[in-house]
């Protein structure tokens, strides 16, 4: 399990109805960031990626997403720097493979909810 | 006397973290709360006089062409300087939070579970803030009236002597 709604269902007070408000829209910005992040990283436009990836830290950490924080600073930081590019395609693939669980694994929870 | 809404500007592009402090606020306090995407439309608000402006740092997420936080911060303060600016960040870079904080933030929130409650408490102390400084425009008020009028006592005593007047007050 790569998420943990410990943080959303105390701050939700174990409203189920506003727990699934904001999955849904994590879900929602999830998938939309990740083909912004796999577009850009082609294109090479480095601040667009940097931009992607920076939403989806806040975003990932109320759904308890604590794998892939250091990646996601380490994209930012190559993006900004544009030092060690070529590490950019492996930090884009390991963030878009956690962002990928994460949408499975909430995807089912809202079902259940 | 009716009391007066508190108005809170909320600026961020983030949809979902622009959800979470509303509800977040919405359960806590009585305000009028206006959202925007943009810096650009609250900046053109501004006349709605904010007690409290919430703005993200990074504001270009969905309009590339948008201006950034700090921009966005300083242009606040010149239009509205009573509006008290808490900005709002994923980053926690204490180099970005003194460079907001030197352009006249009150504060500085980084994006984390613990963030609603720093809010939360920034605006009590933003409350109690301004509540002191009420009542320090009323002290000074009261101080001023008070000046005044013990110049015209002094005048009026001054001017019973000088003219005589104090003789008619002889039967006092």
């Amino acid at each position: 399990m790569v998420t943990n709604l410990d943080f959303l269902t105390q701050f939700t007070k174990g409203d189920n109805a506003k727990i699934k408000k904001y999955i849904e829209m994590y879900l929602d910005t999830a998938k939309q960031k990740m083909e912004v992040m796999k577009t850009a990283l082609q294109t090479k436009e480095y601040e667009t990626l940097k931009v992607a990836a920076h939403t989806m830290k806040s975003q990932a950490r109320y759904m308890g997403i604590t794998t892939m924080e250091a990646d996601i600073v380490s994209l930012e930081h190559t993006c900004t720097e544009q030092n060690n590019l070529d590490q950019l395609p492996m930090l884009v693939e390991k963030v878009n493979h956690i962002l990928s669980q994460s949408i499975t694994e909430l995807s089912e929870k809202i079902n259940s909810l | 006397m009716a009391k007066q809404e508190r108005i809170i500007f909320l600026v961020d592009d983030d949809n979902m973290q622009l959800q979470m402090i509303k509800d977040y606020l919405d359960e806590r306090f009585e305000m009028k709360l206006y959202q925007y995407s943009t810096g650009e439309e609250a900046l053109a608000n501004m006349n709605l006089n904010p007690e409290i402006v919430i703005l993200d740092y990074h504001l270009m997420s969905v309009n590339k062409s948008a201006e950034n936080g700090i921009e966005i911060l300083k242009k606040m303060k010149d239009a509205c300087p009573t509006a008290q600016v808490i900005m709002l960040s994923g980053q926690d870079k204490i180099s970005v939070a003194v460079e907001c904080m030197k352009h006249g933030a009150y504060d500085y929130v980084v994006k984390s579970e613990s963030a609603f409650m720093r809010i939360e408490n920034i605006f009590n102390n933003i409350g109690e803030h301004m509540k002191t400084v009420h009542q320090l425009k009323i002290y000074k008020l009261g101080f001023k009236v008070l000046i005044a009028v013990l110049v015209a006592i002094v005048v009026f005593a001054i001017l019973a002597v000088e003219l005589g007047w104090a003789k008619s007050f002889d039967w006092i």
